[in-house]
């Protein structure tokens, strides 16, 4: 828990640092489809 | 006499101008009347291209076969702005490949689904019903036909053989304290051990090597008689969390790139585990630690990480214990399992990506069994289509006290489409 913190506050002043909310790999490959475009989904509803 | 005539011609030009005016009127009457006639003819040949591509109960109708109903205007509910409260959406892929395998007595090709990253298709809907919070549902279903998991050398497998399975069927609620997640899907610990930025997941995801070919029985040596000994997935165990199953999880919000998450599933199972990712100057790092229990079963730790510089190099790593707590005599199962890689963009048309890895388990199925594998593999993305192309080499020994195994040779190529 210590270590956390301490990387955490590392992180905090590290500058060059950028967080990136983790996205878990398993399922549906990332990125735009063939016929989703860019959203890599097919909207079949919407309001 | 000059004024007098004229007088005349202006009294001349006076009268006869209303005549004038009234045949131009006329003339612009009969050229809109005109002009909406060919709108007319035109809106009509568009309603009769239109209505031939309507799809009328599974089939093309075609435009000559029914008469031309008006078009069909796309309705609103069928185009999303990015702002919409509710949205349904559909996305998945198709994943097939060629697999060779050699098992030290005999060769075969097989036509497999690739397990590394299966054809499988999704269907979420997601309402907003505040600013920071969201209800949604979702449902993933995996359709394999022939998995690399599944086929051997000496079974044949009917061609109608599909395994649809289930993936994720989960309702979840995303609020500014976190997500909830309640259903059938991975747990928090799951897909640690498959950590890997070197792009090549889709033939060699992280630590779980027996994706590539595990349904290949390994030969006792000594015994050309077609004794056999266990496949490959059940000596190779990447131990990555407690996988996929019916629970309740929870996950915090990102902070500085950490996420927390917990997970409660069936069986008394257990686990926590800490993600991380983060951008430094372009070098994105990618890790994550997770204990699981089940209960009467066993405790496990794993860990894995994955570390990708601008350059293209890529180095990941995984490593995970299993202690069993059902029989105090059993011996630990381990994994470890590194990776080298290297991306870059040759080609327009997207990056290509190459990897090396090699692996180790320990007492995956019995005490003494000690499983080696490494494999080679090239990617090649093309991102207009969202392909990737594919090709990868395995091979895997196995060592058990008293027991010669052959080593067994497999070679895959392969495409994965998402749609």
């Amino acid at each position: 828990m210590q270590w956390c913190l301490l990387i955490m506050v590392l992180l905090a002043g590290c500058t060059s640092y950028k967080p990136v909310t983790y996205e878990d790999d398993d399922g549906i490959k990332p990125g735009p489809g063939l016929v989703s475009g860019d959203d890599g989904e097919i909207v079949i509803y919407a309001r | 006499m000059r004024m007098k005539q004229g007088s005349l011609a202006l009294i001349a030009l006076l009268l006869s101008a209303p005549a004038q005016a009234g045949d131009d009127v006329e003339s612009l009457k009969q050229l809109v009347r005109e002009l909406a006639q060919r709108v007319n003819d035109l809106e009509d040949r568009l309603a009769a291209k239109e209505s031939s591509r309507q799809i009328v109960q599974g089939f093309e109708m075609p435009a000559a076969a029914k008469p031309l109903p008006k078009p069909i205007a796309t309705p609103d509910r069928m185009v999303s702005s990015g702002n919409d409260k509710v949205k349904l959406t559909v996305s998945g892929q198709v994943s097939r490949a060629v697999l060779y395998a050699n098992n030290g007595q005999r060769s075969r090709f097989f036509h497999v689904d690739n397990d590394n990253g299966s054809t499988r298709f999704q269907l979420k809907g997601v309402a907003k019903v505040a600013p920071e919070w969201e209800i949604g549902a979702q449902i993933q279903a995996q359709i394999e036909s022939n998995s690399t998991v599944d086929v051997d050398i000496g079974k044949d497998a009917a061609s109608s053989t599909v395994n649809f399975t289930e993936r994720i069927m989960d309702v979840f609620f995303v609020t500014p304290a976190g997500k909830f997640t309640l259903g059938q899907g991975p747990t928090s610990s799951d897909g640690i051990s498959e950590i890997d930025l070197s792009g090549t997941n889709i033939i060699g995801d992280g630590a779980s090597l027996e994706e590539f070919a595990g349904g290949i029985t390994f030969r006792k040596a000594a015994r050309p008689d077609g004794t056999t000994g266990p496949r490959i997935r059940d000596v190779w165990n990447s131990l990555d969390g407690l996988g996929r199953r019916d629970r309740i999880r929870y996950d915090t919000p990102s902070i500085l790139g950490f996420v927390l998450g917990m997970t409660h599933a069936d069986g008394d199972s257990n686990d926590v585990s800490l993600k991380f990712q983060g951008d430094f100057d372009g070098h994105i790092l990618k890790a994550g630690a997770a204990w699981a229990k089940r209960r009467k079963m066993y405790n496990q730790y794993n860990a894995g990480v994955s570390f990708l510089m601008p350059c293209g190099v890529s180095l990941t790593g995984a490593a995970a214990v299993r202690m069993r707590t059902a029989l105090n005599t059993d011996p630990k199962v381990q994994m470890a399992f590194g990776k080298l890689g290297y991306q870059h963009k040759w080609l327009e048309c997207g990056k290509t990506a190459t990897a090396v890895d090699y692996g180790e388990t320990r007492n995956g199925d019995q005490q003494g069994d000690k499983i080696r594998s490494w494999g080679v593999y090239v990617v090649q993305h093309i991102d207009p289509a969202a392909t990737e192309l594919y090709l990868g080499y395995r091979r895997h020994s196995l060592s058990r006290p008293g027991y010669v195994f052959n080593t067994i040779n497999a070679a895959m190529f392969g495409a994965r489409v998402k749609f």
